[in-house]
């Protein structure tokens, strides 16, 4: 135990030998002036977030940019992503790219790091603008998927495979609340609308919640089994709640009767396609936004303009375009 | 009774603490550049952790680069470490007694919800006033101290073990949590100047208020003595009953105060706060030397454990160490405390009803 007390002793020595008092001026930051930026993530247990991890570094790697990458081991702890924007605010970023476990529990502590000259760009789950404007925390730019459109073209692929004699379908909805949950749901009721104006005879019997997970989504898609067994068609907003009900009808005998689409085109889903258990999925490009985030965070350092909202577009993917993701971000 | 070796004790739970926090500091200079954590890409910067850098320009266009305590960091550990440091206490109560409560976690969500819908009453605009944030305070403690209560008299009355009584109200209360929230996330800014006195005041009251409560009162003595063998404190004529209903209702209290901390660090009252914060409680309760078994511990012991796992959480976040990487090396510390406690025998520790 000495050496320990021995260690913080010189910790605490050099701490003080290095105060103001002495104050090392140089003409070069410590860092050699490479701009310090900090991703902060939901999760890197989804693969989303390790795509988007991986664009970003490769655009940091190319810019000379600092990256430091932060995220959470459970998708819904707000108070772990506080504690984490406070570390960043500690160490001294320059800019945070941030995505929100929740969109409206980030704003008080991204206010802390607005008070000490950081700057933030939001990326892929919208910060609740409101609770934003209110707090007076500016928010440089959005850079996000554009939900509501991916959420309408999975629909409709699945629509337009059951064919128009319709029957019934239903939908398993990510987080309740979450701005990209609401807005697949508001994708998948405008696709469903316009499929009725189009003469589809389809019948919304489900829309519940799998929480965005693999397990919970399959118990409710076993239930939904259970009281329609005459399902024709199923949108999960995300891919993870897709393999789920994959499985879920699978045990109940249903694949190939069912047309399953889903969101996201994670490795797991691009499998499923090809296996024939799910017809279609949603490209979002989330390495784009890493890129993007990182790109615009160098801009903006450097006093450039950067626009204040960038909705990267989204990609119907099916076994007859299965591609893999492009690696190269679009020209913006 | 005489918790008179209790100074060795404590010794080597702050030389851990210290030790804890100088290792923490020399891995927060370690600068990997953004590359993952490779030897060879290693260089030694300024330890974050302890010191942060100011850079000013002088009259004469050089940059001064100063560098400072990171007093930002030292009280946002603090902050961090309040919620568990809350739990912990009320849950040191709860295992002097021989039980165990799962449902904090949870009873800090629902206390939580209810606190921000009580401040959401004067329709969400305009300042907090004092009274609002001292009614949602009363609310909260209410809140929690009867479903503390209702678990110890659960636990007590119909003789269920507390490890099962908890963990039924653990999924009831984030049940009730989810329907008095709506399954929405409420937001009701906390104001700055209640940014630090939340967190760092509830959590220095419940601890001095328990460390008080537990070496001066004839209760504080009594749990102990439920804890070490609740049938010779019965025939002692000890209600053990009462006493252990007094403990979970208090560790009730403690998690509503916790909901009301949790607020104050993300000004947000929702249904999911607080998941798996019973475990980490635990934690804090036996890395501060309390035997699960009852009757030897206290809460000195767990504010220590509390800013044990604050600092190295902080710490392993400064470093930018991955949050799965972090998760075996708090696991690791905690297996190497509880051997190092176990191999100091329990000799030491007398005890005298």
């Amino acid at each position: 135990m000495r050496w320990l007390a021995f260690l913080t002793v010189m910790a605490v020595l050099s701490a003080g030998c290095s105060d103001k008092g002495t104050g090392t001026s140089s003409t070069q930051p410590a860092a050699g002036g490479r701009p310090r930026i900090a991703l902060s993530m939901k999760s890197r247990q989804n693969p989303f977030f390790a795509r988007m991890a991986e664009g970003a570094e490769l655009k940091a790697k190319e810019l000379g940019v600092d990256l430091e990458l932060l995220a959470t081991d459970k998708e819904t702890d707000t108070e772990k992503q506080t504690s984490q924007i406070e570390t960043v605010i500690s160490k001294g970023v320059d800019v945070i790219l941030m995505t929100p476990v929740d969109s409206k529990a980030i704003v008080a502590p991204l206010l802390q790091a607005q008070a000490r000259g950081i700057k933030i760009i939001n990326i892929d789950n919208r910060i609740d603008q409101q609770a934003a404007e209110q707090a007076g925390l500016k928010i440089e730019a959005f850079i996000g998927p554009d939900n509501v459109d991916g959420a309408r073209k999975s629909t409709r692929a699945m629509i337009e495979k059951i064919g128009k004699e319709g029957g019934k379908i239903a939908m398993i909805e990510g987080v309740r609340g979450a701005d990209n949950a609401e807005q697949r749901k508001e994708g998948f009721n405008q696709a469903v609308a316009q499929a009725k104006r189009d003469g589809y005879n389809i019948e919304v019997v489900a829309m519940d919640t799998g929480e965005w997970m693999t397990e919970p989504a399959q118990k409710k898609m076993e239930g939904i089994l259970n009281q329609h067994p005459d399902l024709k068609g199923v949108f999960c907003a995300n891919d993870m709640m897709a393999l789920g009900a994959i499985q879920a009808i699978a045990s109940a005998g249903k694949t190939g009767q069912i047309v399953v689409t889903a969101y996201d085109n994670l490795e797991a889903a691009q499998e499923a396609i090809k296996a024939g258990k799910l017809y279609a999925t949603i490209e979002q490009h989330p390495n784009f936004m890493g890129q993007l985030g990182v790109d615009y965070a160098v801009r903006l350092l450097k006093g450039e303009q950067i626009p204040a909202i960038v909705e990267v577009p989204t990609d119907l993917v099916t076994a007859a375009e299965l591609l893999p993701a492009p690696a190269t971000a679009p020209a913006n | 009774m005489a918790i008179n070796s209790s100074f060795s004790r404590y010794r080597q739970l702050i030389l851990t603490l210290v030790g804890v926090y100088a290792a923490m500091t020399v891995l927060s200079g370690i600068n990997t550049h953004g590359q993952p954590f490779r030897p060879s890409s290693w260089t030694f910067d300024l330890p974050r952790f302890l010191l942060e850098e100011k850079r000013t320009t002088g009259p004469d266009g050089l940059v001064q680069v100063t560098r400072h305590l990171n007093t930002y960091n030292q009280k946002k550990i603090l902050e961090q470490a309040a919620i568990n440091l809350t739990l912990g206490v009320g849950m040191t109560f709860v295992i002097l007694t021989g039980g165990i409560d799962l449902s904090v976690g949870a009873m800090l969500a629902l206390c939580n919800v209810i606190f921000v819908r009580m401040l959401l009453r004067d329709g969400g605009g305009g300042t907090l006033e004092a009274s609002t944030v001292l009614a949602g305070l009363g609310a909260c403690a209410a809140a929690g101290t009867i479903c503390g209560a209702a678990n110890g008299w659960l636990s007590v009355a119909l003789q269920i073990p507390s490890f099962i009584v908890t963990l039924g109200t653990l999924l009831i209360l984030r049940g009730l949590a989810y329907w008095v929230s709506g399954g929405q996330t409420y937001l009701r800014f906390c104001p700055e100047s209640l940014t630090n006195a939340i967190p760092i005041g509830i959590s220095v009251v419940a601890v001095l208020a328990g460390t008080v409560f537990l070496a001066t009162t004839a209760t504080g003595r009594r749990i102990y003595a439920v804890g070490g063998n609740r049938q010779a404190s019965e025939y002692a004529g000890i209600r053990t009953g009462r006493v252990r209903i007094l403990c979970f209702a208090f560790s009730g209290l403690c998690a509503g105060l916790a909901g009301m901390i949790f607020w104050s660090r993300t000004s947000t009252g929702s249904y999911t706060a607080g998941e798996g914060a019973e475990l980490y409680a635990i934690a804090a309760v036996v890395l501060g030397g309390t035997r699960l078994a009852g009757g030897e511990g206290s809460i000195g012991g767990t504010f220590i454990g509390a800013l044990i796992m604050a600092v190295l959480a902080n710490g392993l976040n400064t470093a930018a160490v991955h949050e799965l990487t972090q998760k075996i090396i708090v696991g690791c510390v905690l297996i190497v405390a509880a051997y190092i406690d176990s191999r100091r025998g329990r000799s030491s520790m007398t005890l005298v009803v």
